[in-house]
């Protein structure tokens, strides 16, 4: 009877200690309501414990993590390998790299966020991961190597660095003690917790939770659309200067033109650029390419970026690259 | 006996709560004077940031000056700087995660490595840096990177985080003691000079 009463002494102990208190806010937030990822992180070469073989895929989830309960943002991942791994730049990018921008790691440093911020607003945010240590893809706890280190778990540490990058800092450092994957001792959490979860609608407002989505039958692909991607050239740009986006098809349609639509994205603010033509472009018949004019009109006080998607519709099929980016410089 | 129940059943409720990892490993008390090129107390005088490098590498850093109290391994000299990335210039902001800040006279222990090149120079980043403080009773003891009260070495970058068993907070004589302790002991730690 007196073990027992102990017992609940130190179990209550142990819950006043960890229980309660917050979140910590960085303070900078995205204004965006869409912030895109560029994921380079390449192939694993090897089946990963969770099945994936390359590192791109296993990391996706660790970007869209986020998403389900935030609402004034959503975060995007692309698999893009050709994306740069370079601070300011406007390009959000996740990669494996021996150097953080340039500088050495020091032992022991799994990864790192650097983030950009201007008046209050996020304008940039890179994750280096250093390829010096052990990773592997894994859920539930952590795993240790022989050299009784944990064996880096590539999504938790994702989520845990878009964390930084979304505008969360570690609540352990502040004086808080509480469950969170944001915390600076990565455990055997590999999800977000309630806490991290109220951090980031603190930041941008309660999301409407997605239900899983029930798949819908996948239509049967029509040999016979034209298939389209883009590209971009040059991929920096100025001001007074121009880009040509190009919409090419795969295969030529000599009977009917061919209207793609397609949207922008980047860091780069609309007012920063024109566009022609806008919205949409049309591949005539007998074409193989339609061009988008992308021409800068204004100088940003640092580089930003403009990305093209390629909006999907029922008269062709999109086809990788369906996206590409343009760098405007100062 | 009740009292080494309560104690050992908190410290396994600890223990289980938090392992060992982090997105920096924290090294270990063995590690950090090893690892240290120099290790000094100081007190923060002066914080700058400035842009530097070009292209893909342009960014900014901080030069965090120190004035040196007393140096525990290797000679630091009066002052020391060292460079760290990320800083505000202007309107411009780079924030490094896990980077500790400092602040114009903060009174710091630090274990200083590859200053000059690595993102943070010090070993185990944030947690090779370590305050002190001066406390009710009128004494300097030494925390960590979260503030926290160093009570014992030996538990610095091990997995527990239960309860220390020390129930003294570490003065920050005693640690130097310790580290020039660890130093003289290995001879590959002796400074050159």
């Amino acid at each position: 009877m007196k073990f027992l009463h102990l017992t609940l002494i130190a179990v209550a102990s142990f819950a006043f200690a960890t229980i309660a208190s917050a979140y910590v806010l960085e303070g900078p937030t995205w204004s965006a309501s869409t912030v895109t990822f560029q994921l380079r992180l390449g192939n694993a070469g090897r089946t990963l414990t969770d099945g994936n073989t390359s590192w791109d895929v296993a990391a996706q989830p660790a970007v869209l993590a986020w998403n389900a309960n935030m609402g004034s943002l959503q975060l995007a991942a692309n698999i893009n390998p050709g994306a740069p791994l370079s601070s300011g730049d406007g390009i959000n990018s996740i990669g494996f790299s021996n150097t953080a921008n340039g500088q050495s790691f020091g032992s022991g440093t799994l990864a790192i966020t650097l983030y950009w911020y201007s008046g209050g607003r996020m304008t940039e945010a890179d994750v280096y991961v250093n390829n010096k240590m052990s990773w592997d893809s894994y859920r539930g706890p952590l795993r240790y190597g022989s050299n009784t280190y944990a064996i880096g778990d590539i999504q938790r540490v994702l989520i845990h660095e878009v964390g930084h990058a979304i505008g969360l800092n570690h609540p352990d450092q502040h004086g808080q003690n509480v469950d969170a994957i944001m915390n600076s001792v990565i455990s055997n959490r590999y999800t977000t917790s309630a806490d991290d979860i109220r951090g980031s609608q603190a930041m941008y407002g309660v999301g409407q939770a997605q239900p899983t989505p029930t798949p819908s039958p996948s239509p049967t692909p029509n040999p016979n659309q034209p298939r389209v991607s883009v590209s971009v050239a040059p991929g920096t740009a100025s001001v007074g200067n121009s880009a040509i986006f190009t919409i090419t098809l795969a295969s030529v349609n000599p009977n009917a033109p061919t209207t793609v639509s397609y949207s922008m994205s980047g860091s780069a603010g609309a007012t920063l650029y024109s566009l022609n033509p806008a919205g949409q472009v049309t591949i005539p018949a007998g074409a193989s390419s339609a061009n988008v004019t992308l021409t800068v009109l204004k100088r940003p006080k640092r580089s930003r970026t403009a990305i093209m998607n390629l909006g999907s519709s029922s008269g062709y099929i999109v086809s990788t690259p369906s996206t590409a980016t343009i760098t405007i410089t100062r | 006996m009740k009292i080494k129940q309560f104690v050992l059943l908190t410290a396994l409720l600890g223990a289980a709560a938090t392992t060992r990892a982090t997105t920096v490993i924290p090294p270990t008390f063995d590690q950090l004077v090893d690892q240290a090129e120099f290790i000094f107390q100081g007190t923060v005088t002066d914080i700058k940031s400035q842009w530097i490098g070009e292209g893909a590498e342009r960014s900014i850093v901080t030069y965090v000056t120190f004035k040196v109290e007393e140096s525990v391994k290797g000679n630091a000299g009066q002052s020391y700087t060292i460079r760290m990335l990320g800083g505000t210039v202007g309107e411009d902001t780079i924030e490094v995660s896990d980077a500790p800040r400092f602040q114009a006279g903060d009174r710091e222990i630090v274990f200083v490595e590859h200053n000059g090149s690595q993102f943070v120079p010090l070993v185990g980043i944030m947690h090779g840096r370590f305050h002190v403080r001066r406390n009710q009773a009128g004494r300097d003891i030494v925390t960590d990177n979260n503030d926290e009260p160093v009570r014992d070495l030996t538990r610095l970058g091990r997995e527990s985080s239960g309860p220390s068993p020390r129930v003294t907070d570490l003065t920050s004589d005693d640690f130097k003691a310790a580290v020039k302790e660890k130093v003289q002991a290995a001879p590959s730690n002796r400074p050159a000079q």
